[in-house]
């Protein structure tokens, strides 16, 4: 990443993939039980994108930034991890939220490797 | 809509009573195209600004740890505004929570980056410890400052109603 990549077409791009990326969790986020499962199958889609993209399209800078930060880093979300955690510690569910905790991290972390070892194929 | 969909803040009591009760969180979140236009802009929005975050710390700091360090800016930078956002009343209605909460919140902050970074053995076990303890902190730290800014305002907006 560098200065030299700020042109006006690939700003263009992160907005619009971001923003969709966005949309799309938020069709996700109406998921949700007893456990948040929209957000977290949301950001274990998003890793899994971005393992996919890292993978195929490290040649390919602008893929790379369009798919990785714009749609993954759109449909990803850790402030949403944080707020339904901390939610879930107030009503006294403490289990819920280690188990939650534990899962998106775990889960996220190996959808990347899937992604990679999918575009590795 | 907010970024915590069917979770909101302001079901935090409903949450514990729901807990008692043993059923399910209950309100679907709206889902207008009015949402989705505003959640795609806030998302777009975030998004753009973590990857400019991303560029702009490239220049100012070295290369081997502008990616941690961009991760722990957006994250909690990110996870105490919607903190705020879900407590402060200015923030109150649908519209700008789809717009700040699920969609600048939510593209600015990133989960799949904490995961590249976690495989990739950016970010250590303890420092990942760390981000998922401190995004809570200031998450609560946030909600706490918003409702506290809320109470001011409305006590100030009431003593000088009183005052007319």
């Amino acid at each position: 990443m560098s200065l030299d990549t700020l042109n006006p077409a690939l700003l263009l791009l992160v907005f619009i993939a971001g923003g969709l990326g966005s949309a799309i969790r938020l069709l996700f986020s109406r998921w949700s039980g007893r456990w948040p499962w929209g957000i977290l199958v949301a950001n274990i889609a998003a890793s899994l994108i971005a393992g996919m993209t890292i993978g195929r399209f490290s040649g390919s800078a602008t893929i790379a930034v369009v798919l990785v930060w714009g749609v993954a880093g759109g449909l990803s979300t850790f402030s949403s991890w944080a707020g339904q955690t901390v939610h879930l510690i107030g009503a006294g569910r403490w289990i819920t939220a280690m188990l939650y905790t534990a899962a998106t991290v775990a889960l996220s972390s190996t959808a990347v490797y899937i992604g990679l070892a999918i575009a590795a194929r | 809509m907010s970024e915590l969909g069917a979770w909101d803040s302001s079901e935090g009591e409903a949450l514990a009573a729901e807990a008692k009760a043993s059923s399910t969180v209950a309100t679907p979140p709206r889902f207008a195209p009015r949402d989705f236009g505003l959640v795609f802009l806030g998302g777009g929005l975030g998004s753009l600004a973590r990857w400019l975050v991303a560029v702009l710390l490239d220049h100012t700091i070295a290369a081997a740890s502008v990616q941690l360090v961009c991760l722990f800016i957006v994250n909690l930078v990110g996870a105490a505004f919607l903190g705020f956002i879900n407590g402060q009343r200015r923030f109150a209605s649908e519209d700008a929570k789809s717009f700040w909460g699920a969609g600048f919140c939510g593209g600015f902050t990133t989960m799949s980056g904490l995961a590249i970074a976690i495989d990739s053995a950016v970010i250590t076990p303890w420092l990942t410890v760390a981000m998922i303890f401190f995004g809570l902190v200031v998450y609560a730290g946030g909600l706490l400052l918003g409702q506290r800014g809320s109470e001011t305002s409305s006590s100030e907006a009431s003593s000088s109603g009183a005052g007319e």
